[in-house]
């Protein structure tokens, strides 16, 4: 079984098949092909609303071009619910999302950026180049994660990606303004971080109490703002 | 304990895999099997005398007796260490060891406080009702 | 209430954990042992959910303010009441202000403290749970303290009022016992079984043969958010940089420093490091009591297996039900 399954993921790194992979019993990781955009990420969405109904099937979390399927009960014939996946997939349409827009103030750089040296290093541009390209788009929610409140945002310009670090960083305040690859996002609670952190941000993402209790949500943008740059 | 009660206790006895219980009061043993051939259940009530109390004197020795049937178990499956041993001072109602039924540790108590003298049960002895699993020499006044 | 009389730190209130809020990015949380935290449910006549006190670091001690039925599994943190030792995987009666000392237990890792009714802290999000990152749920959205007063919810089956003469209580066969796992080398090496995650067939092959082969300590750096791991350093054939995806308790994830992080009950609910498997879920409740100085050890399953062993978890939750109820009739009798 484990034989079939390996054999069938390295088929499936075909550019234009979806990649499907077990998180142990309790869900699975759908990753769509091609580009990590808008157009796919309104595809997972439609893809999520979808799945989210099927018996067996407790909740969908959409990732950056991905969809992650957590069960009730872990499906007995595995195989029949990854094609069902792949078959609805392929006729994914577009969910189209009218957001909000939210302006964020970011102090980039200093003891709340630490990390801005590292982005230096390795992109070669100089910290009023960095913040040009990160506050210049309109970011899009993709998706949320990591922690309460937290967004992944889409349509960052890849010259200013940068590897996430070797090892996670412990202890980062809330408000973190960072990048992890080619995508950055804006931590909602203090905690460890795996990515590089730039800058902060003072917005409140997210409160239990509140009905939704996240700030954001798929669909909605956000224009960070340079309120201050600290070489 | 009615037909009603002694039916259920026989299909739980069934889904719990376990082949005899045995059921006792003063005065009453009801002992139920599971017969794994026929998958019928045979149930036997008899009007028994058992000695409950131990009446302590002044340091005279008593048993500690078990209450239910199962296997008997010196030391928790966690432990290293037996509850007691040959020479422990245990206090009254304190556990003195264990008795197995299923997955359930049933525990067994000492009825009064004393030096446990003699440790009659082995481990995975499979004790009866009323069985003796040690003997306590009696601190009393 | 319980009165928190004295504890080291890290002690919480947990549930089975915090279903249907990860795409806010709300985590699980949860027991890190929920085969333990079920177990004393069961014997408590408890809904399987019913929240209960984890404890991690020792001594802790509290006090029942009121007359309450309580039990303790997990490790066997040699509890003692009123001079008493109480066995672990057990269940009995405190009367009104009598004090409970767990001290560090010599192997296994968490004890649960639940009671009749359970912890009966506000649930939000569905869950009493701690979570800890987004600072709400369990007692004050934080780890317990000096002092703090527990609520004790009404308890739901007659049966556990009824236990006001449960005398010295009684106990069920630990999952230790009842589920071996791995050979007998002792309580310093746990096994657990993995099912390999996406990026399994991108690392070297001899790193594949390293990671099922050998030791992994589990190191100083481990705690409810994950465990950072110390062994050999696992090579991809190229870097990987992914997008950021959902991940759950059990992912096994290998940042650049080619040394693993198992991620559990407090983990971010999403990730991006590369995964090589997944701890099965019918295997969490053993790292949750796999101590940091041990070694894990990994063991190749196929997903057939995986549900075996889930289904292997259920049943043995399902005779503890059947049995209790049993016992508890016979007690009604003796």
């Amino acid at each position: 079984m484990r034989l079939n399954w390996i054999k069938q993921t390295v088929m499936h790194q075909e550019r234009f098949s979806p990649k499907i992979s077990l998180l142990g019993t309790t869900g699975l990781l759908f990753e769509a092909p091609g580009e990590m955009d808008l157009h796919t990420q309104r595809r997972i969405w439609w893809l999520a609303n979808q799945v989210t109904g099927w018996p067996g099937v407790q909740e969908t979390v959409p990732g950056m071009s991905n969809l992650m399927v957590i069960f009730v009960e872990p499906p007995g014939d595995l195989i029949d619910f990854q094609t069902r996946l792949v078959e609805t997939w392929k006729n994914a349409r577009e969910l189209v999302i009218e957001g909000r827009i939210i302006d964020l103030p970011v102090t980039y750089g200093g003891d709340f950026g630490p990390h801005i040296n590292d982005v230096i290093a390795h992109t070669r541009l100089t910290i009023e180049e960095i913040v040009a390209i990160h506050t210049e788009p309109l970011y899009t929610v993709f998706a949320l994660g990591s922690h309460p409140g937290y967004c992944y945002l889409g349509g960052m310009n890849p010259r200013i990606a940068t590897p996430r670090r070797k090892v996670p960083v412990l202890g980062l305040p809330g408000g973190a303004v960072s990048i992890g690859g080619a995508q950055t996002g804006v931590s909602a609670s203090a905690g460890p971080s795996g990515w590089n952190t730039i800058g902060h941000t003072d917005m409140s993402f997210f409160d239990p109490k509140e009905n939704p209790s996240a700030l954001l949500s798929p669909g909605d943008m956000i224009r960070f703002r340079a309120e201050r740059i600290i070489r | 304990m009615d037909l009603n009660e002694l039916q259920q206790l026989s299909t739980w006895l069934k889904a719990s895999g376990l082949g005899c219980l045995e059921l006792s009061r003063p005065g009453k043993t009801v002992k139920i099997y599971v017969s794994t051939d026929l998958d019928v259940e045979v149930i036997e009530s008899s009007d028994v005398e058992v000695q409950t109390k131990a009446v302590p004197t002044r340091s005279s020795l008593i048993d500690v007796k078990t209450k239910i049937a199962g296997i008997f178990l010196p030391t928790h499956p966690m432990r290293e260490t037996p509850f007691v041993s040959v020479g422990s001072r245990v206090q009254a109602n304190s556990i003195v060891g264990l008795l197995k039924i299923g997955c359930i540790y049933s525990p067994v108590v000492s009825s009064a406080a004393g030096i446990v003298r003699k440790v009659k049960a082995n481990s995975g002895d499979l004790l009866g009702y009323g069985e003796t699993v040690l003997t306590l020499e009696c601190e009393c006044e | 209430m319980i009165e928190i009389l004295s504890t080291a730190g890290m002690a919480s209130v947990q549930d089975i954990g915090r279903d249907n809020y990860l795409r806010y990015g709300v985590g699980n949380a949860g027991a890190m042992d929920r085969v333990a935290l079920i177990a004393g449910n069961i014997l408590l006549k408890n809904q399987d959910n019913a929240a209960a006190i984890e404890v991690v670091i020792f001594p802790f001690k509290v006090r029942f303010l009121e007359d309450t039925v309580y039990a303790l599994t997990g490790a066997d943190a040699n509890a003692e009441m009123d001079g008493e030792s109480i066995p672990p995987y057990w269940v009995r009666q405190a009367k009104r202000n009598q004090v409970l000392t767990l001290s560090a237990p010599r192997s296994g890792a968490r004890v649960y403290l639940g009671v009749a009714g359970g912890i009966d802290v506000p649930v939000v999000l569905g869950s009493r749970s701690t979570q800890l990152r987004g600072e709400f749920g369990g007692h004050q959205g934080r780890t317990l303290r000096q002092g703090d007063l527990l609520p004790v919810g009404s308890a739901q089956h007659p049966k556990s009022v009824g236990q006001a003469n449960l005398g010295p209580g009684f106990g069920i066969g630990p999952p230790q016992i009842s589920l071996p796992l791995g050979d007998a080398v002792g309580p310093s090496r746990t096994f657990v079984r993995v099912l390999p995650a996406a990026e399994y067939e991108y690392y070297e092959e001899e790193s594949l043969d390293l990671f099922w082969s050998t030791d992994w300590k589990i190191t100083s750096q481990s705690d409810r958010y994950g465990y950072r791991l110390a062994g050999n350093t696992l090579v991809p054939k190229r870097d990987m940089e992914l997008r950021s995806h959902g991940i759950v308790p059990g992912v096994i994830q290998v940042p650049h420093n080619g040394q693993p992080i198992i991620q559990l009950r407090d983990a971010q609910p999403s990730g991006g490091y590369p995964k090589i498997g997944t701890v099965i879920e019918a295997d969490l409740w053993r790292l949750g009591q796999a101590r940091p100085g041990s070694f894990l050890r990994f063991v190749e399953t196929s997903y057939e297996d995986a549900l075996l062993a889930s289904h292997a978890v259920r049943d043995y939750l399902n005779r503890l039900r059947r049995l209790t109820d049993l016992y508890d009739l016979c007690g009604a009798q003796i």
